[in-house]
């Protein structure tokens, strides 16, 4: 019986292995489509410059230059396809560049041209050495795009070195390529996984929290309130939190039970209502207690009350768990796991996962499942709560009241974290510390060639993978077992 | 050498946990109504799957004709002219009849359906097996019998010589039973033949000439309907003696258990009544029957008694303690176990797995539970006693997935469930329901035990025989009051029909017609 729980844990654990392997994939082949257009697009914007026989006097000084460097190599000289020669096409740039033939920027006629090339050359009519403008044309176009084109080696290592390497490294690198260590993913990932936590929670129970952001919001103001107001200590501060954020939880838990509203709704509408109502609170008008003007964000935590930080999570000798790091993560952990010991181990857990499932066969077993609805809004309210004080108690952030426009991401980024893991809540500290990995690796790429959302890509495909994954599951089983045996009793 | 117009031979067919057909052969001779019988969960359905090529076999051949062939899909199949009703009907509602027949095999000309002589070919078929149907007619708006016969028509149209009938009289009247016999013994005599599946063994005596039996995925024979009996073929069928009435002793009736004073359950739907001003009394030792149509008020007054729903005047004694306002919880705890009429809805947690369901209503227990954590051992072990005591078979045992059951164990674990906890008053809401031969048997025998060790028993059921059967004491109800008592031994089926239809009504030990009722009243 072991056994074979162990291999079905090992062949799920094997097939999100491969999902996640298959999502890298998808993201950098999305990756290298992008550097390609990058790498084209500056190429045709260089060569839509040359058109016909105008170009720019500073081109002809460029591929000047190109050539006292370098000379013709043979593209050029099959260019010139033996019009004029090599060494002529020099002779004719650095005349035009001695005898400053043309203001900078001003572009060439094709008699002027000829004319040019012909004093260049010594020709006394420039008519005869007309024929060979396009020529000097195309070759000095050859030489400016030389630098702009690529071979596909040249995209993948673009698509490798400037996106997919931070995607890999996550946050283990700053922005200046110099290690980091884990500690800024670690501190990413604290709230993640309390927010995955309330929505796998939730799913469990048969309900759909999308109200994590404004639970985790209503959380922050918690945290916050208690620490630079009444100047709390740290513990206190995140007990707060986990009121604040069970009783926005609640509230559509009761809506939900007595009324039958669906929770999705009035979780959505209470995610907007928490965030304005903080935002308003918190920066009341310039003159809120919270509000320091200087930095148009919520007072510094270490200035104002340095006891309600939580403490650093320091390793001897080494700068790599210092701040932002904090303990806050193994109270993610921690809570991780006594949620998984309460859903499976406990009468608790059962009735809730009963209601869950079949709510009337829950009630037929005599459960009160109206009481439960309730308490497990509550308790997911409670999670993404204390997930807003993990991060803002932190002492690294401060909540900005008047970037009113968006909702934590981190609330919704519990979604994908809790679908990622099956809803399970120790899959859920795995699914989170990869999701905070490559969203923050995500936002180390070169922004100019590829959007920070590609992360977001790649773990969208991840979890779709995983919806397929009961397929691979088989597959995979197979390979454990070889062929599977029928016949069992 | 027998004219076989389709011989499957030695098929075998795997699923993870099970082997649902092993090395099973059939032989249908041309012409013949060939009956297919077996328990839920015998392998039939498996078998004209591979027939019918929705699944492929692991090992075995299929010949038509003498010849083999390859079924790969219901296309292969209907190109063989192999046919096939099934239990669900696989029709489009918002079709018309006409539209649903020539569905799939629908004949162009230049991209336009030639519906006129589609039209005239299902006419002619529909007067020529005395099929009737109106082609113009929508799915939805006409009878389940008359949809079946559009899933006949839709053979006959695409020319099947092989029609396969999946359970066929589930869903009909008895009238519409003996119309389809009369139909498929129509067909036989055209030389069509025909596969019926069914666990009824009535139709089999009655309309098949040759019978296959599966017990467990494995093959137990072929026999001549003509010399056999009922009898044989439920000993082939379950594998042991199945008796059809049931032997129970005389009843040792004691003390008031359930007495249930006047009550009333408003309707969701309408400002009247469901359930009006019900009393009565179960007693220890007795088995009584609340008989009725369906949609006279039983489901709702069960839900009133048990606590799934509330009523509006009335009280409910169990053992003299005033349960009225108990939760279902409390209810339980006060000695009330029920064995729901929906065994999806209510009776189990279908994701649960078996041993979960099993301590669904005690897992509150000290037993299984220690300061709220469960005792999965204790739990372990009382699940597979009850599975072991109570014979529910599943795939894999205690840790099998409920909904991966058949219908059958799924109720077996309901009932034992149920009856384990030993309660003074079980509540059985249609306990057989959908369920085959031994299956029934079984639950009668288990009721009956449970009447005989001296706890009352409140039978709600809507089949006739079983109410005969099983029940010391029955009480008609009829639109939401009980219009009469009567003993089993006493009275007919025919006299309980009467009471059932509403056309009499006791009062007070007389019997008065309705109209001499109005007359009163008035």
């Amino acid at each position: 019986m072991l056994k074979s729980k162990l291999r079905a844990s090992g062949s799920t654990i094997l097939s999100a292995f491969f999902c996640v392997l298959i999502g890298l994939a998808i993201g950098f082949i999305v990756l290298v489509v992008l550097a390609y257009i990058n790498k084209n697009n500056t190429y045709q914007e260089n060569a839509a410059k040359y058109v016909d026989n105008e170009y720019a006097y500073a081109d002809v000084l460029k591929a000047d230059n190109y050539l006292t460097k370098s000379g013709a190599d043979d593209e050029i000289v099959s260019v010139l396809k033996g019009e004029i020669t090599a060494d002529q096409l020099m002779q004719v740039t650095s005349y035009i560049k001695t005898n400053k033939i043309k203001p900078a920027g001003k572009a060439f006629t094709e008699d002027e041209l000829a004319e040019t090339m012909a004093a260049a050359l010594g020709i006394e009519n420039p008519d005869d050495i007309r024929s060979a403008v396009p020529v000097f044309t195309d070759a000095v176009r050859t030489i400016i795009l030389k630098p702009y084109e690529f071979s596909f080696g040249d995209v993948l290592s673009d698509a490798y070195d400037k996106g997919f390497r931070a995607v890999l490294q996550g946050g283990w690198y700053n922005m200046g390529d110099e290690p980091l260590g884990p500690r800024s993913e670690i501190a990413d990932a604290a709230p993640l996984i309390m927010t995955g936590l309330s929505v796998a929670f939730a799913f469990t129970t048969g309900l759909f929290n999308i109200g994590a952001a404004g639970q985790y919001t209503l959380g922050a103001f918690g945290a916050l309130l208690f620490a630079l107001v009444l100047k709390c200590p740290w513990y206190v501060c995140m007990l707060a939190a986990i009121v604040f954020g069970a009783l926005w939880g609640a509230i559509p838990g009761i809506f939900k039970a007595y009324f039958n509203v669906n929770e999705v709704i009035t979780s959505i509408m209470f995610n907007w209502i928490g965030l304005y109502a903080v935002n308003t609170i918190m920066y009341g008008g310039g003159n809120s207690p919270m509000y320091y003007v200087k930095d148009s964000k919520t007072y510094r935590l270490e200035v104002v009350s340095p006891q309600s930080r939580i403490p650093d999570l320091k390793a001897t000798g080494s700068n790599y768990f210092i701040q932002p790091a904090t303990i806050a993560i193994f109270f993610a952990i921690l809570i991780a796991i006594i949620l998984w010991i309460m859903l499976n181990k406990t009468t608790f857990g059962y009735e809730l996962k009963a209601c869950g499932y079949s709510k009337t066969a829950a009630r037929y077993a005599g459960i009160n499942e109206k009481r439960n609805i309730i308490l497990s809004m509550t308790i997911a309210g409670a999670l993404a709560g204390l997930g807003g004080a993990l991060y803002y108690l932190s002492g690294s952030v401060q909540w900005n009241p008047q970037d009113s426009t968006a909702l934590p991401a981190v609330g919704f980024n519990g979604i994908s974290v809790a679908l990622l893991a099956s809803s399970h809540p120790i899959g859920s500290i795995f699914s989170a510390l990869f999701i905070s990995h490559i969203t923050m690796g995500g936002s180390r790429m070169e922004q100019s060639i590829f959007p920070k959302e590609i992360a977001n890509i790649i773990s969208g495909v991840i979890i779709y993978l995983c919806a397929f994954m009961m397929l691979f599951k088989n597959r995979i089983a197979k390979l454990f077992t070889g062929k599977e045996k029928g016949g069992v009793k | 050498m027998d004219d076989y117009v389709i011989e499957m031979r030695h098929i075998t067919k795997t699923f993870p946990g099970i082997k649902a057909n092993d090395d099973i052969t059939l032989q249908l001779r041309r012409g013949e109504i060939h009956a297919l019988l077996g328990e839920n969960g015998a392998g039939k359905s498996t078998l004209m799957s591979v027939l019918f090529g929705l699944y492929q076999p692991d090992s075995g051949e299929i010949f038509k004709d003498g010849k083999k062939v390859n079924i790969r899909n219901p296309n292969d199949a209907n190109d063989l002219g192999i046919g096939m009703v099934h239990q669900h009907f696989k029709l489009v509602e918002v079709f018309s009849v006409l539209d649903n027949i020539i569905l799939g095999a629908e004949d162009t000309q230049m991209g336009v359906l030639k519906k006129k002589e589609a039209r005239k070919k299902v006419l002619s078929l529909s007067e020529k097996y005395g099929l009737r149907v109106d082609p113009d007619a929508l799915i939805e708006d006409i009878s389940v019998g008359m949809q079946q016969r559009v899933e006949i028509l839709k053979m006959l149209y695409r020319d099947n010589e092989i029609l396969i009938f999946d359970e066929p009289t589930a869903v009909l009247t008895p009238q519409e039973i003996d119309e389809l016999i009369q139909i498929m013994r129509n067909f036989a005599k055209e030389g069509k033949s025909i596969l019926f599946i069914t666990h009824k063994l009535n139709e089999i005596m009655a309309a098949a000439d040759r019978c296959t039996v599966l017990r467990k995925g494995k093959y137990i024979g072929t026999v001549d309907i003509a010399d056999t009996s009922k009898e044989e073929l439920s000993r082939m069928m379950v594998g042991r003696d199945v008796s059809f009435t049931v032997d129970k002793k005389e009843p040792e009736v004691g003390d008031v258990v359930l007495d249930v004073q006047g009550v009333t359950v408003p309707s969701k739907i309408h400002k009247k009544n469901v359930v009006h001003d019900v009393s009565f009394q179960v007693r220890a030792g007795e088995i009584v029957c609340l008989a009725g149509i369906e949609g006279n008020g039983q489901t709702q007054f069960i839900s009133a008694l048990t606590g799934l729903d509330t009523m509006s005047s009335g009280k409910i004694l169990l053992n003299g303690k005033d349960i009225t306002h108990y939760s279902i919880r409390d209810r339980a705890k006060a000695g009330l176990s029920h064995i729901p009429e929906d065994r999806h809805k209510h009776g189990l947690v279908l994701d649960y797995t078996l041993e979960e369901n099993i301590v669904l209503q005690r897992y509150w227990e000290p037993a299984f539970q220690n300061h709220g954590f469960i005792k999965k051992g204790e739990v372990r072990r009382y699940a597979d006693r009850l599975i072991e005591q109570y014979d529910v078979r599943s795939g894999q045992g205690a840790v099998t997935v409920a909904r991966s059951m058949s219908g059958g164990n799924q109720q077996k674990a309901i009932i034992a469930r149920e009856i384990d906890r030993g309660t003074d008053l079980l509540v059985a809401v249609q306990p057989t329901r959908g369920l085959d031969v031994g299956a029934i048997e079984y639950i009668h025998k288990q009721i009956i035990s449970v009447r005989d060790s001296g706890k009352a028993v409140l039978l709600v059921s809507l089949e006739l025989e079983e109410v005969m059967n099983l029940s010391d004491r029955i009480l008609v109800m009829y639109e939401g009051e009980i219009v009469g008592e009567f003993d089993p031994k006493e009275t007919t089926v025919q006299e309980l029909g009467l009471y059932m239809a509403g056309a009499r009504k006791q009062e007070n030990g007389n019997v008065q017609s309705k109209e001499e009722q109005d007359d009163v009243e008035k």
